[in-house]
C-alpha cells in the first residue's frame, strides 16, 4: 500500500493510520548556543528527554540506533554507590554512563536517572555523576539503561508506508530567533573516546543500517558527549559511499572541517564561519551521495580529552524559525509537497542551527502529523 | 461510515453533517511570555472550567456535563472530524499567540505541592475517550498559587497505553509564574522544563491513567493534573487577520473529534493576556 492521492490520504485519516506527536525540546543546557552554529538537541533535555544512546557503547564500535533501541553500562560488582544525588561509579564495569542514563540496582528509587555529569566522563573508575532523585544506595552492581529518546511517529505500520504530514515549531524565549531546524532520523552512531589518538582509528563492529540500507542520503557529523577539551584538530572520515566504494575521503580543499576551540555537548564542533567550518554535515567527496559503512575516523591532533561521536543520519525536512513567538508551519503535501517518509523504527531528532546567541535551556515547543497507508 | 474521499466532504457538508461553534475567552490572570496558559480556567464562552473536586480522584470531563466547545453532538456510529478553525484578537499585546485546541479527557484535582511523599491517585473513573490512552498527555495546571522559588520538581508515575504500570517520568522543573491557569512545566529558559506536556518514560506513546505524584522540594500551592489529547494547532500572529486554518487543504489533517469531547483551548502568550478578548471558530463535519 502507500498513499497514492487526495482520496487517499483522506481514507488513511478515518482508518486512524493517522499519529499527532507534540515535542518541547530544549537547548543545550550549559552552554549558551553560539550565532551560525549547528547543535544536535537530541542531547537536549525537554520532552522527549535527551537521548542517552549518544556516548554509550564501545569505543569506535557501530551502534545501529532505532527507536526501541536499548544499550547498558555498569559498574563492577560492588563497584557503584549512590549518595543524596551524586552516582559513584567508583569501579568501572562495562560500557559507558550518559546523561539521561536510567539506574537500576537493589535499592536504587525507581526512576533515577543521570541529569548531569560530575567527575565521570563515561567510562572513569571514581568518576560521579549527579542525579535526579535524592538517595542512600551502598555499594553494589548499578546498571545504566540507555536509550534515543526520539519523537514519537506512531510505531510499526508495515506494510503500510508512513510520512511526515505537517510540522511545525517556535520559541517564545528571547534570541532564539532565527533559526533553522533540520529533522533527521538517526540512524547510527560511533563513540569515539579515544580523542587524544592522532591518525587514522579504525572503526569496528559490523556496520549494517537499520534503515536506509542502500546509504543514499545517508550523512555524518560529530557532536561531543562530554565536553571538548582545547585541541583543534582537522577531521577525515575514510568511508564507503553508496556504489560499495571504500576508501572515499572527506575532501581536504578548500579545507578538512577544523574543530571548534569550544566545543561543549550537544554542539556541531566544526560548523561556524570561516575556514574549515561546515555544517551540520561533514562534507562527502565529490559525486557522492551518501555513506553506506565508514571505516575510520582521522584527527590531526589531540583534543586533550572529552568524547566525540560520529553519528550517521538521514535529513528528513528543514523548518525556518523566523520571528520569537511566530509558530513557523509546513504543510509537506500542499505547501511543500515532499511527504518525507519516515521508516518504521526511525529516531526522530532535531538538528538546530542558532541564528543568534541562544540562551541555555531555550525551549522550543512543535508538533508533527504522521499519516500512513 | 466514515470519510473516504473529498466527495465525501462535499456530500458530508450537503447533508447538514456540520457544526459551527464561535468562543470567546478573556483571561483575566497575569500570564507570562513563553509559558502556556490554560484558556478553559477563563472566563467567556464556554464557561470556565476551574478543575474544581475532590483532591486526587480522577474525574472525567465531558462535552454533555462540563460543556466545553461544542461541537455537534453524538454522530456515532459516523466519525467526526475538525473542518475549520479560526482565532483572532484585537489586542496587539496578545500577539504572537500559539493556540492548541485539546480535547480534555480526565483530571486529578488539587495535588497539593507542599507534600513530597508520593501522593497516590484514585483511578475509579477512567478515561472517557482515547481509553487506550494512545496519544493521551500529562497537562499540570495550577489551580492555587505557588511561590516557585527554586523551580520545585516533581515526577509521575502512570500507567502506559499498553497497560503498564509503574512507568516513571523524568523529573520536571516548575516555573516561577503564580497565576492559576498556568501550566506548571512551561517555561521559556528554565533547565528541567518541559514545555505543556511532561515528557515520558522513554518508548511510551501515552497515558492511560496517573497512579502517583511525587515532588521532590514542596512549595504551597495546588495542581491538577489534566489528561488531554492535543487536536490541533493554530497561530495567531497579528491583530490584523484572523488565523484561519482548514486542515485538509492547508494542513493534511483532518483530526478526528470524539463523541462527547470536550473541547478547549491552551496558548503560549509573549506577555499578559490579562484583558485581552480571544476569538475564534471551529466548524465540524461527521461522515
Amino acid at each position: 500500500m502507500a498513499i497514492q492521492s487526495m482520496d487517499a490520504i483522506i481514507a488513511a485519516i478515518s482508518a486512524g493510520k493517522f499519529q499527532r506527536s507534540d515535542f518541547n525540546k530544549n537547548a543545550l543546557p550549559t552552554t549558551a548556543q553560539v550565532a551560525g552554529q549547528w547543535y544536535d538537541l537530541s542531547t537536549g533535555g525537554g520532552n522527549p528527554i535527551q537521548s542517552s544512546i549518544i556516548g554509550a557503547g564501545t569505543n569506535l564500535t557501530f551502534q545501529a540506533i532505532s527507536d526501541t533501541t536499548s544499550v547498558t553500562a555498569t559498574t563492577a560488582a560492588l563497584g557503584g554507590s549512590i549518595a543524596t544525588t551524586v552516582f559513584t561509579d567508583t569501579t568501572h564495569g562495562t560500557g559507558r554512563f550518559t546523561v539521561g542514563s536510567v539506574l537500576t540496582g537493589t535499592g536504587v528509587a525507581a526512576g533515577t536517572y543521570i541529569v548531569s555529569l560530575g567527575t565521570g566522563t563515561g567510562a572513569n573508575a571514581g568518576g560521579t555523576y549527579n542525579v535526579n532523585i535524592s538517595q542512600t544506595v551502598t555499594s553494589q552492581t548499578i546498571t545504566a539503561t540507555q536509550t534515543p529518546s526520539g519523537i514519537d511517529h506512531g510505531g510499526i505500520v508495515s506494510t503500510d508506508i508512513k510520512h511526515i504530514a505537517n510540522a511545525s515549531m517556535f520559541s517564545a524565549a528571547a534570541t532564539t530567533a532565527p533559526a533553522v531546524m533540520m529533522l533527521i532520523d538517526q540512524i547510527a552512531v560511533f563513540p569515539i573516546s579515544s580523542v587524544t589518538t592522532t591518525g587514522a582509528q579504525t572503526m569496528l563492529g559490523t556496520q549494517t543500517l537499520p534503515r536506509y540500507a542502500d546509504g543514499k542520503g545517508v550523512r555524518a557529523y560529530l557532536v561531543p558527549s562530554v565536553v571538548m577539551g582545547a585541541g583543534t584538530p582537522t577531521v577525515q572520515l575514510s568511508y564507503t559511499n553508496t556504489a560499495s566504494v571504500a576508501g572515499r575521503l572527506t575532501p581536504a580543499s578548500p579545507s578538512l572541517p577544523i574543530i571548534n576551540t569550544t566545543a561543549p555537548v550537544g554542539s556541531i564542533p566544526y560548523s561556524g564561519t570561516g575556514v574549515g567550518k561546515y555544517g551540520p554535515f561533514l562534507p562527502l567527496a565529490a559525486g557522492d551521495s551518501g555513506i553506506l559503512s565508514v571505516q575510520s575516523v582521522n584527527f590531526s591532533a589531540t583534543m586533550v580529552s572529552g568524547c566525540m561521536n560520529l553519528v550517521l543520519c538521514r535529513p528528513l525536512l528543514t523548518l525556518p524559525i523566523t520571528t520569537v513567538g511566530v509558530a513557523s508551519e509546513r504543510d509537506l503535501l500542499n505547501q511543500l509537497p515532499s511527504l518525507p517518509r519516515v521508516y518504521d523504527g526511525a529516531n526522530l531528532q532535531w538538528l538546530m542551527y542558532a541564528g543568534a546567541a541562544t540562551p541555555v535551556n531555550s525551549s522550543f515547543y512543535g508538533n508533527l502529523d504522521f499519516l500512513w497507508g | 461510515m466514515a470519510l473516504r474521499n473529498i466527495s465525501d466532504l462535499v456530500a458530508a457538508e450537503e447533508s447538514g453533517r456540520f457544526w459551527f461553534s464561535a468562543w470567546r475567552k478573556t483571561p483575566t490572570q497575569t500570564t507570562g511570555a513563553g509559558i502556556w496558559f490554560d484558556l478553559s480556567m477563563s472566563p467567556g464562552n464556554p464557561v470556565p472550567n476551574y478543575y474544581a473536586a475532590s483532591p486526587n480522584i480522577a474525574i472525567a470531563l465531558k462535552q454533555s456535563t462540563d460543556g466545553g466547545i461544542p461541537h455537534g453532538g453524538a454522530v456515532s456510529p459516523l466519525k467526526k472530524h475538525l473542518k475549520q478553525f479560526t482565532a483572532m484578537t484585537a489586542t496587539a499585546t496578545a500577539t504572537p499567540l500559539p493556540m492548541i485546541l485539546c480535547d480534555y479527557l480526565m483530571f486529578y484535582p488539587f495535588v497539593d505541592m507542599s507534600i513530597t511523599d508520593a501522593q497516590p491517585m484514585d483511578n475509579t473513573v477512567t478515561l472517557p475517550r482515547s481509553t487506550s490512552g494512545v496519544g493521551v498527555e500529562i497537562m499540570p495546571v495550577e489551580v492555587a498559587g505557588q511561590s516557585g522559588i527554586g523551580n520545585p520538581k516533581f515526577y509521575v508515575q502512570y500507567t502506559n497505553s499498553d497497560g503498564v504500570s509503574g512507568r516513571i517520568t523524568p523529573t520536571v522543573a516548575c516555573n516561577t509564574q503564580v497565576v492559576n491557569g498556568t501550566i506548571i512545566t512551561a517555561a521559556p529558559n528554565t533547565a528541567g522544563s518541559a514545555g505543556p506536556f511532561l515528557p515520558l518514560q522513554p518508548g511510551d506513546r501515552g497515558v492511560r491513567s496517573i497512579e502517583a505524584v511525587t515532588f521532590l522540594t514542596g512549595d504551597v500551592g495546588l495542581i491538577s493534573f489534566v489528561l488531554v489529547k492535543p487536536v490541533e494547532n493554530i497561530a495567531i500572529r497579528t491583530i490584523d487577520a484572523p488565523a484561519e486554518r482548514v486542515p485538509f487543504t492547508d494542513f493534511c489533517d483532518l483530526p478526528v473529534i470524539e463523541d462527547d469531547a470536550y473541547l478547549n483551548l491552551i496558548c503560549c502568550p509573549q506577555g499578559t493576556l490579562a484583558g485581552a478578548p480571544l476569538h475564534g471558530t471551529i466548524t465540524t463535519i461527521w461522515s
